[in-house]
């Protein structure tokens, strides 16, 4: 009685507390145990961990060794990161680059893709080469220099200037085209050393076209605000699909506030993706929606607003396509408000 | 981007404002649910179901604490999930943090309620305002963030028992002061 009644009173202590606790852990960031030591950023015990198992393996593989060690940070490291991990299989549809763009004093390089009909994925590499630290878009100059994976207690500009360089914030996307799609847009980056940064950028797609090449720009600022842009063009290949059925929905009108279309279910080495369309047609009801989730196919289940309707994509479900397709559908309260079954076309 | 861009473009309906908001608060979101919930894919679920509801979300709200407002999501959202799977047996970080607080509060002169959970909340907040910034954040970070001893010592730079002693003394300070309120029987 006492714990539940603590913790409602716990989630709602005042918002300034909670945001000054936040600022807090973000000056503080990772810890102060040896100045100047450098420890990967993130999630640091899979980064260390992953760091001595790449070590055991340049020394049993020491012929490759030059190869690997220039794709360590690469798609399946950086989702690592972020603890997910990317099917084996996936593996054999990632293409691997080298197309690169410099500036006078900076670089970046677009190492690894992997595309299909709902994702593209990207890894780049940036340099600040001898004049710049860099660090992510999202800190400030006076952020501690956790933020690029350094221990210690001085803010980013001053260990630049301690190191006689400028910091650059850089940041990387997918530049929108018609044929790409691209609807929602992440990024992940992590410091390899305070002059050289990866970033994994992940683009959800609206339409499954096959496209075949893209621009990654890779976007830079300086401390005074200088804006410096680099673009590098690369090419995309598609991964194969391995199957694709049509479902339709025995009640299309069974979720209150929305009707629903057919569901195109496809399949790539990276998982199934599930595509169909909510029409909207009771708004109140409709916002009452938080989550979708298939009890056949568990994956990430997303979506975008067009014209009084929702396009709903489930991308990277794990499994084999199902004879039966059962989307179940939960209100802001997590409470089942019922589902949604489709049956093969 | 500062909080009130990142608000913008919710209010623009930009789906950039998801990628921006997890960029700036993705850690701090994934640590608070990942002390309640250990299971990684719980993690990877609740964090994707604390985006949705912020874009449900905002609009109508326009929350003045981005931050504090997306790790209440997130929090709320990871403590549904956690009572949900209780019967699984489960023991987090946050579990063990409650149990702390719960000796702090042995008997509350009240029965469960909504109400008298904004009443002691109002009591903890009062509290809190009264008491010296570190240690507002010590407490912040075991008691509603759900950090352990250890992660809290790694990055304060104290040392475990620093943390614990400290802690010891801000609940034995809470439990006066809500005698003196009497919240306690």
């Amino acid at each position: 009685m006492n714990r539940r009644m603590m913790e409602k009173a716990l989630s709602q202590i005042d918002d300034r507390f909670v945001q000054e606790s936040l600022e807090k852990m973000t000056a503080e960031n990772k810890g102060k145990s040896k100045a100047g030591k450098y420890e990967a950023p993130g999630s640091g015990g899979v980064g260390r961990k992953f760091l001595i198992l790449v070590l055991a393996a340049c020394l049993v593989f020491a012929l490759a060794a030059v190869a690997y060690a220039a794709n360590v940070w690469g798609i399946r490291e950086m989702f690592r990161t972020e603890l997910r991990e990317l099917p084996e299989a996936v593996v054999e549809d990632i293409q691997v680059h080298t197309e690169t763009a410099a500036a006078e004093d900076w670089s970046a390089r677009v190492t690894e893709s992997y595309c299909d009909g709902s994702k593209i994925l990207m890894t780049v590499e940036v340099s600040g080469g001898d004049r710049y630290v860099l660090a992510p878009t999202y800190v400030e100059p006076q952020s501690s220099i956790g933020e690029i994976g350094l221990s210690g207690e001085q803010t980013l500009e001053d260990y630049a200037r301690e190191q006689g360089k400028e910091l650059l914030f850089v940041g990387a996307s997918l530049m929108q085209n018609e044929g790409l799609g691209i609807f929602t847009e992440g990024q992940n980056n992590r410091s390899t050393s305070p002059t050289e940064m990866v970033i994994l950028v992940e683009s959800d797609r609206s339409n499954a076209d096959p496209v075949e090449s893209a621009v990654c720009r890779v976007y830079a600022t300086t401390a005074d605000g200088t804006s410096k842009n680099l673009e590098i063009p690369f090419t995309l290949g598609a991964a194969p699909i391995q199957g694709e059925e049509v479902y339709v929905p025995i009640d299309p009108d069974a979720i209150p506030g929305i009707t629903v279309g057919n569901a195109t279910v496809t399949k790539t080495s990276l998982g199934v993706t599930v595509r169909y369309q909510e029409t909207i047609t009771d708004q109140e009801a409709a916002y009452s929606i938080l989550k979708r989730e298939s009890p056949e196919l568990p994956g990430l289940m997303g979506g975008f607003v067009e014209d009084g309707s929702r396009e709903i994509i489930l991308t990277m479900g794990q499994g084999e396509i199902p004879d039966q397709l059962t989307i179940r559908y939960y209100d802001e309260d997590k409470a089942y408000m019922g589902e949604i079954v489709f049956e093969k076309q | 981007m500062k909080d009130p861009e990142i608000v913008k473009l919710f209010f623009a309906r930009s789906e950039q404002a998801i990628a921006e908001l997890s960029g700036k608060y993705g850690n701090a979101v994934r640590r608070v649910i990942s002390n309640v919930l250990p299971n990684p894919r719980d993690t990877e679920e609740c964090t994707n179901d604390t985006y949705l509801q912020v874009w449900n979300t905002i609009p109508p709200q326009r929350p003045q604490y981005l931050g504090a407002f997306v790790c209440r999501i997130a929090r709320n959202l990871s403590l549904s999930r956690y009572h949900a799977d209780n019967a699984q047996k489960r023991r987090s970080r946050y579990d063990v943090a409650l149990d702390e607080l719960e000796e702090t509060v042995p008997a509350l002169s009240t029965v469960e309620s909504e109400y008298d959970a904004k009443e002691l909340a109002a009591c903890l907040n009062e509290f809190l305002a009264r008491q010296p910034k570190q240690d507002r954040y010590l407490f912040l970070r075991r008691y509603w963030h759900g950090d352990s001893v250890a992660q809290i010592a790694q990055v304060t730079g104290m040392n475990a028992h620093a943390v614990s002693v400290r802690l010891y003394r801000v609940r034995q300070r809470l439990q006066a002061y809500l005698q003196k309120e009497g919240m306690l029987a």
